[in-house]
């Protein structure tokens, strides 16, 4: 055969080379290599027992992150309880969508497999008394002028104390960010700490029986003989192990855990420490079952562990997932939603779930040369993936409408992108509707006003008003696209996250949106202003801070030398000297409280259990001046807000920006936080502990025992 | 971050040698059932115990001097057996280069353009995908492979454009490349201009 001559196989070839080689031509596609957009795998409530019934583990090995390589990372994986175990993935994704609806159960049998050996030496615990920087992850030898600030051994007088520094990243847990529900117990208890143990005893049945019981758990004596003992021996054999262990690395033994969960228990609280195992349960409160003076409301929220000292690494590891709840119920904002696009009853392709993340090994406070050194921050730091992909491409059709669920599950830095910027949602030929914020369906006034997207919201950090999304805000945005095809590359500043390809034939969507809108459930009708009768929150104003006399970030030039800021919360770190419960209130108390930022950074105040109304918020504009925002009504419900930066002059003199929120504390009792959703800055001590007690117990119950740190 | 096994096999004691970019930490952990080790990395004081829990903080690596560039190679022994060296390489972050390469003329040969940097060689390209676009910037011709004529080539600093470009108009590629320690780049557009 000559070099003319060509098989048969040879010319199919050639014929399909050509075929796709000479095309008719078309728009030029913005990115080559861009994968295909797919929401993350998803777990369903059961219709007939009104439950979600899943399993969400937390495994751990090697990962690939696009654009970056291969780390040992933790990363959740979940199914439901019914199905087989999937084996464990090797790219990196968000945990999966979890979904239900109001008046469900969630039970979730958390299981914490993280196979420490692959991550460095870290500790749950220091040694009483005080706070002594004994526990604190260490990046070994840092020179003294401390690129990384701690720990205090290391760094004498300006390191991180215990324990507000990075630590014991093995240990995990699950907040359910949104939710309105017990913090306590085995509901969104994130003071519960589960160590981690790669080999479990099987618990299937005796969390069956927990999830099967009628009532939830309210105290650790009701649940299941077995699971306790066991608990406790294995408690048992970590203290020995942890203590062995130390010493071998010629450490310190930290405190054994066993006695701290006896302290607990005998006082009738839950124990903090737990090996391996949760079983999370709570049911959704929906308002129509009259059980309950707030209702959950329907919306998308989200998951993920939120232990203090590794909240951070934990997020860049990707450990978080969405929750989407739903309200089917005639006029409810998943019936309205998907009524008026005749969507039916799931919304299949029409709904776009988008989870934000950062994807990294090492927060860039560990990595020497972090803050402008020569080695500087990972490159996962740095780039936002969109459901673990590298810019993908959604695609839709002309004219077509989708539903998008947008969570910022980034680490929040603000420097590295970790804000979803206004700039997202300018993309030309598209329009925008929003219909939620932070999972809280938006009033009728609100939909016709669309106050983000509408530019009426400043901007916290003082940029281009619009429709921003600091670490942990979520948003509901319907989204229309334009009627040419083409592709659109959608920015967050001047990074590109993702790509719409607009394509296929085109959809007529006349009008594109609800013209009506649903009016707000009864407990999402505006909250009353606070009156002479309603306990005043004597923690407020609620200030965010750092250290007095600092005018910027960075390393601070004065005296003590170059040490990155220490962030704290009303002149002091999370569970510092004095009363460690820093808010208490009242159930049932109506609270106006004012957050401040005393610093440049927009830091995300976020707090658990109960949203609030955002009734003011002033921008300042120079000394002793501000901007100020203030709807007469309709005020947005949220659980996250960017507090304005602060004006420091150069001679220090600083005017705080200001919000004002509305909350009320109801349905529920219990120990949790507020703090940065910058969640470096949570692990460094900007949190409080939050308690609401009876009100016969107001304020004598709000220094009880209290958790050790969370 | 890389971790550093510590393994023995009879009388041998490995520090596994490892490779990383000058933007990640290592972590140590000693697997050798039967001994403590000490790392003498500066940046790394820990004794490493044995079993269960054997390993170090996260370890800065430090560069030779403070001028020096990567690649560059630092030496470790143990502070208790002075017979165990280890070895850390370090090398560059792997990045993209030129991106937009210098405009070329048709059926002429270009010289050899760095479009990768970095990273460990030799590396693995995958994903080469091309489109070429008219003056009015409709796509021409597009398939696998950087484009007709053009190829990719290693070298030992990077990754090279060669060739001859055989169509007018402005080529647009992409591929991926993962290097010799897990390191990952992709979806960087590059172009470039061919004139009749």
């Amino acid at each position: 055969m000559n070099d003319n001559a060509k098989s048969p196989r040879t010319l199919v070839a050639v014929a399909v080379a050509l075929a796709f080689s000479l095309l008719p031509a078309a728009p030029a596609p913005a990115q080559l290599g861009s994968p295909d957009f797919a929401n993350p795998p998803e777990v369903r409530s059961r219709d007939k027992e009104r439950a979600l019934q899943a399993v969400v583990r937390i495994v751990s090995g090697k990962f690939t992150i696009p654009n970056v390589g291969t780390e040992n990372l933790r990363q959740f994986q979940g199914w439901d309880a019914a199905a087989k175990t999937p084996p464990a993935p090797t790219a990196v994704s968000p945990g999966p969508t979890l979904r239900a609806r109001l008046g469900d159960r969630v039970n979730i049998a958390f299981l914490n497999m993280t196979d420490d050996r692959l991550f460095s030496y870290t500790f749950d615990t220091t040694s009483p008394p005080g706070y002594s920087g004994f526990g604190c992850d260490r990046t070994m030898n840092m020179p003294k002028s401390g690129d990384y600030p701690g720990p205090a051994e290391d760094h004498p007088g300006i390191g991180d104390k215990f324990p507000n520094c990075f630590h014991g990243s093995s240990t995990a847990n699950l907040h359910f960010h949104g939710t309105h529900t017990s913090p306590d117990g085995l509901s969104d208890n994130v003071l519960v700490q589960v160590l981690p143990q790669p080999r479990q005893p099987d618990w299937t049945r005796t969390f069956q029986q927990i999830f099967a019981a009628p009532t939830i758990p309210q105290k650790w004596g009701d649940l299941p003989q077995a699971y306790r003992d066991a608990q406790a021996a294995m408690i048992r054999d970590h203290d020995r192990a942890a203590a062995a262990a130390a010493k071998k690395n010629n450490l310190r033994p930290p405190d054994p855990l066993g006695p701290k969960n006896e302290v607990r228990i005998k006082a009738g609280y839950w124990p903090q420490y737990i090996m391996g195992a949760y079983p999370n349960t709570f049911v959704i409160p929906d308002y129509a079952s009259g059980k309950y003076k707030a209702g959950q409301a329907p919306g998308t929220h989200w998951y993920h562990a939120h232990k203090h000292g590794s909240t951070s690494l934990h997020i860049l590891n990707g450990l978080a997932g969405v929750l989407v709840i739903e309200s089917n119920a005639e006029g409810g904002y998943d019936h309205v939603i998907r009524k008026f696009y005749g969507w039916g009853n799931v919304y299949g392709d029409h709904e776009k779930i988008l989870v934000f993340q950062q994807y990294d090994a090492t927060q860039n406070l560990q990595r020497a040369g972090g803050g402008g050194g020569k080695k500087g921050e990972g490159k996962g730091s740095k780039q936002v993936l969109l459901n673990g992909k590298l810019t993908p491409t959604i695609t839709m059709k002309p004219g077509e409408v989708q539903l998008w669920r947008l969570v910022n599950a980034t680490e929040g830095n603000v420097f590295n992108g970790g804000i979803i910027d206004a700039s997202l949602f300018t993309a030309p030929g598209f329009t925008f509707r929003q219909t939620a914020m932070d999972g809280v369906q938006f009033s009728p006034s609100n939909y016709a006003a669309q106050p983000f997207l509408g530019g009426q919201v400043p901007n916290a950090g003082g940029g281009t008003a619009g429709l921003t999304l600091a670490g942990g805000n979520r948003a509901d945005v319907l989204v229309q696209a334009p009627a040419a095809t083409g592709i659109t590359a959608f920015k967050s500043g001047t990074g590109t996250v993702f790509f719409v390809n607009v394509t296929g034939p085109a959809v007529t969507q006349d009008p594109p949106f609800p013209s009506a809108w649903p009016e707000m459930p009864r407990y999402l009708q505006d909250l009353r202003a606070p009156g002479p009768k309603d306990v005043v929150n004597p923690g407020s104003p609620v200030k965010f801070q750092w250290e007095q006399g600092r005018t910027d970030t960075g390393l601070l030039p004065a005296t003590p030398p170059n040490y990155p800021p220490h962030y704290m919360i009303n002149n002091k770190q999370f569970e510092e000297t004095g009363p460690i419960v820093d808010q208490c209130m009242p159930l049932d108390g109506l609270q106006d409280w004012v957050l401040e930022n005393w610093t440049t950074v927009p830091h995300p105040f976020h707090i658990h259990i109960n949203p609030f109304q955002v009734i003011r918020i002033e921008a300042p504009t120079g000394p002793n001046q501000w901007s100020t925002y203030t709807p007469k009504d309709n005020w947005v419900w949220q659980d996250v807000i960017g507090l304005p930066v602060a004006n420091i002059t150069t001679a220090g003199q600083v005017t705080p920006g200001r919000v004002t929120i509305r909350h009320t504390f109801v349905d529920f009792i219990g120990t949790y936080v507020l703090h940065c959703h910058i969640l470096g800055h949570e692990d460094r001590g900007m949190m409080q502990l939050v308690r609401v007690v009876r009100a016969s117990q107001y304020p004598m119950g709000c220094q009880g025992i209290t958790p050790e740190h969370h | 971050m890389k971790v550093i096994a510590i393994t023995r096999l009879g009388n041998q004691v490995t520090f596994a040698p490892v490779s990383i970019d000058i933007t990640e930490n290592v972590v140590f952990s000693n697997q050798d059932p039967q001994q403590a080790h000490w790392p003498t990395l500066p940046t790394c004081t820990n004794q490493l115990g044995v079993a269960p829990s054997p390993n170090s903080s996260e370890c800065p690596v430090p560069p030779p001097s403070a001028t020096a560039d990567p690649p560059y190679t630092v030496p470790y022994g143990c502070r208790y057996h002075s017979q165990e060296q280890g070895t850390i390489n370090v090398y560059a972050v792997l990045a993209a280069d030129t991106t937009t390469l210098a405009p070329a003329a048709v059926n002429r040969p270009i010289g050899a353009q760095r479009v990768v940097l970095g990273g460990q060689p030799p590396y693995a390209i995958s994903g080469q995908l091309y489109q070429i676009t008219d003056a009015g910037n409709r796509v021409i011709q597009r398939g696998n492979g950087i484009g007709p004529g053009l190829q990719l080539t290693q070298g030992q600093q990077g990754i090279n454009v060669s060739g001859t470009p055989t169509v007018v108009g402005t080529y647009a590629f992409t591929f991926t490349v993962d290097d010799s320690m897990g390191r990952n780049l992709q979806q960087t557009q590059y172009t470039m201009v061919v004139s009749a």
